[in-house]
Formats: C-alpha cells, sequence, structure tokens
C-alpha cells in the first residue's frame, strides 16, 4: 500500500527516495503516475503494441540506470516526465530507424518554404454528424498513424505525453513556431482525414 | 509569429510572450473558421481512450528498479562488466609472471650464483684492486647494501676470499714494475708489448700468450 505522501509527493522528491534510499515504492509511484504518456507516446510511434512494451520497458531500464550511475544527466530543475520522455524518444527513434521508418526532417527547410500539407485543397465533403463516436476515434487513430510523421510525433507529445510546445521544441531540437506549424498541419490533416478517411498522407 | 500560429497557442493555451489577444485575432472571419474547425479535431482528440501497458509491465520494471536499488548491486551493464573483468585480469597475470621471474633469478642474493655473476670474477677483482695500490689508502666504504650477512659469513665467502690471498699480491707487484718503468704515463711514447719489463713469470705478458688467472 503507497502511503499518502508517497503519491503526492513530486517527481523529483520521488527520485531523491529512489536514488537515496532505494525506495521501491518512490519508483513505482513514478512508473504508475507517467505510464500513460510514455506508453501512449510510444505506442503512437511505433504502431505496435508489443514494440511498445519492449520500448516502455527499455525505457525505464535506461530512466533507472541514469538515475543510478548518472544522476548529473537528470537535471532537478527540469520536469522528470521531460527527460524521461527524451529517453523513450530517443528508444523509439532507434527503433524506427532501424527499421528506415523514420527520417530527420530539415526544420528549417520546412519553415521557409510551403508546406505540401498546406497546399492541399480543404474540398472534402463535411464529416457525417451521425456518426458514432466510436467509430470516429477508431478512425481517428488510423488518421493520426498516417500523418507524416513529425507531424504524428507533435500530436503525441502533446495529446498523449501532455508536454508544451516550448518542451516539444526543445525535446525534437526545431524552434517553437516549428512545432506549433506542424501541430497546425497535424490537425487540418487530420480534419481532412476524417472526412475522407481513405486520404493517404504517407504518400507523400 | 504568424497570427495563424498565435492561434494554435491559444488553442492549447500555451503560454508565450507577445501573442494578440484571442478576440483580437477571431475578428478575422478566416481565422475565425480555422479556430472553430482546429478546436473540433482537438476536441477530437482530446476524447481519445488512452492507452495503458499491461500491469505486469509496471511489476516488471518496478522490480529491476528493487534490485538496482540494492546495495552493492550496479544498474543492468553487463558488457561493462566483462570489460572490467578483462581489464584487471591482464595487468594481474602480467605482475605476477614478473614477481615470479624476480624470485626465480634473485639478483639480490650474492650468495647464489645469479645471471650477474656469469659475467665472470675477474670483475670485482679489477675494480678493487687497483683502487687499493694506487690510492695506498681507500676511501671510506660504502654502507653495505646487504647488511644481512654476518661477519662470520662474509669471511668464509669465496667471493672476497681473494683480497687477502695470492692474487692480490701479484697484482700489486705488477703495478709496482710498471710504475718503477715509468711507462703509466700518460704522455710517454708509444711501447709495444714485448718490451713491458718482464717482472717475472706471472707478471705482465703478451695478450693471447696466456691468460692471468685469479
Amino acid at each position: 500500500m503507497l502511503g499518502t505522501a508517497t503519491i503526492q509527493a513530486s517527481d523529483e522528491a520521488l527520485v531523491a527516495q529512489y536514488v537515496d534510499n532505494g525506495d521501491e515504492r518512490a519508483i513505482r509511484t513514478l512508473v504508475e503516475r507517467h505510464q500513460e504518456r510514455l506508453y501512449g507516446y510510444l505506442v503512437g510511434m511505433v504502431r505496435d503494441r508489443n514494440v511498445a512494451d519492449d520500448l516502455f520497458q527499455e525505457t525505464f531500464l535506461r530512466v533507472l540506470s541514469a538515475l543510478r550511475s548518472e544522476r548529473a544527466s537528470y537535471n532537478d530543475q527540469g520536469r522528470f516526465l521531460g527527460w524521461a520522455m527524451r529517453i523513450a524518444r530517443n528508444a523509439a527513434l532507434d527503433h524506427l530507424r532501424q527499421r528506415k521508418k523514420w527520417q530527420d526532417v530539415d526544420a528549417g527547410a520546412e519553415e521557409d518554404s510551403a508546406s505540401f500539407w498546406e497546399q492541399i485543397k480543404d474540398d472534402a465533403p463535411a464529416a457525417d454528424q451521425t456518426m458514432q463516436e466510436t467509430v470516429i476515434r477508431d478512425t481517428l487513430r488510423e488518421c493520426i498513424d498516417r500523418l507524416p510523421p513529425e507531424q504524428r510525433e507533435v500530436v503525441l507529445l502533446r495529446h498523449e505525453a501532455e508536454l508544451t510546445f516550448r518542451e516539444i521544441a526543445d525535446l525534437t531540437g526545431v524552434s517553437i513556431n516549428t512545432a506549433l506549424g506542424r501541430m497546425r498541419y497535424a490537425l487540418i490533416n487530420l480534419r481532412k482525414a476524417m472526412q475522407s478517411p481513405l486520404t493517404d498522407f504517407s504518400a507523400s | 509569429m504568424d497570427r495563424r500560429l498565435q492561434l494554435i497557442a491559444h488553442l492549447y493555451d500555451e503560454e508565450i510572450e507577445g501573442l494578440e489577444p484571442l478576440g483580437s485575432l477571431l475578428e478575422d472571419p478566416e481565422l475565425r473558421r480555422e479556430y472553430e474547425a482546429l478546436s473540433e479535431t482537438r476536441f477530437r482528440l482530446e476524447r481519445r481512450e488512452r492507452v495503458h501497458p499491461d500491469p505486469q509491465l509496471i511489476d516488471l520494471v518496478v522490480v529491476t528498479a528493487a534490485k538496482d536499488a540494492s546495495p552493492g548491486v550496479r544498474p543492468e551493464r553487463p558488457p561493462l562488466r566483462l570489460v572490467r573483468a578483462r581489464g584487471l585480469w591482464l595487468p594481474a597475470m602480467t605482475l605476477a609472471a614478473s614477481l615470479l621471474v624476480v624470485v626465480l633469478v634473485r639478483p639480490w642474493d650474492s650468495g647464489t650464483e645469479s645471471m650477474f655473476e656469469k659475467s665472470g670474477p675477474t670483475e670485482p677483482a679489477i675494480a678493487a684492486a687497483p683502487a687499493e695500490s694506487l690510492f695506498g689508502t681507500l676511501p671510506p666504504a660504502p654502507a653495505p647494501v646487504m647488511a644481512a650477512s654476518t661477519a662470520e659469513t662474509v669471511k668464509s665467502d669465496p667471493e672476497t676470499d681473494w683480497e687477502t690471498g695470492e692474487d692480490l699480491r701479484l697484482i700489486s707487484r705488477r703495478i709496482a714494475a710498471l710504475g718503477e718503468a715509468g711507462i703509466d704515463a700518460w704522455d710517454g711514447p708509444a711501447v709495444p708489448l714485448e718490451f713491458m719489463p718482464d717482472g717475472g713469470p706471472d707478471v705482465l705478458t703478451p695478450a693471447g700468450t696466456s691468460l692471468p688467472r685469479f
């Protein structure tokens, strides 16, 4: 049974309890507190729950290893989630690069030129208002999967990991304008995809 | 910042300095339409079901954390551990081999034959005898390096017996003969060895005819 003090403790306090005292309850609280954010991001990135399971475990093994042996890499001033999310992202990108499903985007070029997605005409018919919510959710998940990787990642980091755009920009190494721009294109494309589910974004 | 990006910042309540008020942005009909459309998509995104990892996965992580937190247990880094083991093993073996060689050779033990004695017994004789004869009195003897031997042991040591024997007297006689003949003067003319003064059968002889015996 976890104590109230442990449950209410900040991430930084839990990290200190684990590192200094080996407190198992502290690390359980920390993992359970952030499981949805990290796991949701990983599932969205790799689109395979079995792989996401492996990456989730690998992420926390890396987190634990870093906390125990290289605590300096964890900055108490920053958010634990942002730091752990960086480790999760590296694990996910390593996996995707191995399978050649990820290609880094030149953020500068993206900012300077008009995006392909910006030029798509929004001439799809209006969404069917009678569509069941469950169907919409399933469709939405499929549409997210078909977004270009950099847009999908921003959606996942904002909606699953609940990072701010400033944190997303820092994590992905782009300006905040680029992060906001990717989110805007993602929302526009998702709307179009919901109205026309057969749109193939990945063909771009 | 682009007004359309400012719209996204407002949509997600992102705190950014210098943003125009939302009301001001929405006065533009095009921006208003975009804002409404994107708000709806955002709403749908936020109503998605969250995915959770298997509870056993959480347990596995916690068990690993507990194991790593145990005293004396480091986080899992087996490759590094192997490297460390190899890194210690080789120097240890090298040191042990070096010690074994030193123990077998025993260069400090003058009472037994060692690799240093194989250069011949003439070296200590040549080094010591002229010093005593030429200077009359020996300079103060250096402190003995190996002080473990007793006086009795030194007396019976065959390595030092020659100093009081017939060999020492022979060397002294040769030096005295050379001195009388004046051939030890450095600036004198070169003299063939055959013309050297003969001090007797055991005195100086041409090289190769016989070897001095000590």
